[in-house]
């Protein structure tokens, strides 16, 4: 898991970031709050697939705030994995009120509550996850995760 | 050369250029290729990943900064998820 990052870390890590989505498919990211408070990275690639699908979309947004000694700590994310068209969805998000859970949307099943029991993931593990569904080229589905409103 | 498939296999990129597909992994190995790895022999070498070993212009990615901002993106970003959650709860 990234812990608060110094500005050098912070500047690796979004490099990181833009380089793992740039090896896949054109790439945008986007570093807004340097000399703020708070700090948002928002990054993201559409980038093709095969039959039966067209296209996937990989898309990361980071929220960090300043802290008293100088870092960069990470108190938001969404990371979201989608293929289209269809709905298939993977994502991983920490935010209020549930803070860590997943999503997931099986394109068989899109009547079912999409959101899921999650830990605590770094974009690196996310994007690993997320290469997966991509290169498979399959459907995908929720197997493995459990209900967050069972 | 034009590239036509989302996913390229070691065997199929190394067929456009004369190259065995253990040579195509060897490279995929030390990095000179970027390759999805699926299994212990197994690989899919993106059309992007292709192309640029093959020496083909890739379109450009965008890495841009702004200094101020933040507190506003994340209150947008913050608004999407909570919109998410709220959606849920009164579905």
């Amino acid at each position: 898991m990234t812990s608060a990052l110094t500005e050098q870390a912070f500047g690796q890590h979004v490099q990181a970031m833009y380089g793992m989505l740039d090896d896949i498919g054109e790439a945008s990211l986007e570093d807004v709050g340097e000399s703020d408070h708070v700090r948002v990275i928002s990054a993201s690639a559409n980038v093709p697939l095969d039959a039966p699908y067209q296209q996937a979309l990989f898309e990361y947004s980071e929220i960090y705030e300043h802290t008293s000694r100088g870092r960069w700590e990470l108190t938001d994310y969404l990371y979201e994995f989608h293929q289209r068209p269809g709905n298939g969805r993977r994502a991983y998000h920490d935010h209020a009120p549930h803070r860590h859970h997943a999503h997931c949307l099986d394109p068989r099943h899109p009547e079912r509550d999409h959101h899921y029991r999650g830990v605590p993931v770094s974009v690196f593990e996310a994007h690993s996850e997320f290469l997966q569904w991509y290169a498979r080229g399959e459907d995908v589905n929720c197997f493995g995760l459990f209900p967050l409103f069972p | 050369m034009k590239l036509t498939k989302a996913f390229y296999s070691p065997s199929e990129l190394g067929e456009l250029i004369d190259l065995s597909s253990d040579t195509i992994l060897n490279y995929i190995k030390a990095n000179k290729i970027f390759a999805i790895k699926l299994s212990e022999r197994t690989y899919r070498i993106p059309q992007r990943a292709a192309a640029r070993f093959l020496g083909e212009t890739v379109p450009t990615s965008r890495n841009t900064k702004r200094a101020h901002g933040g507190q506003a993106a994340a209150a947008k970003l913050r608004r999407r998820m909570g919109a998410e959650e709220r959606a849920t709860v009164t579905r």
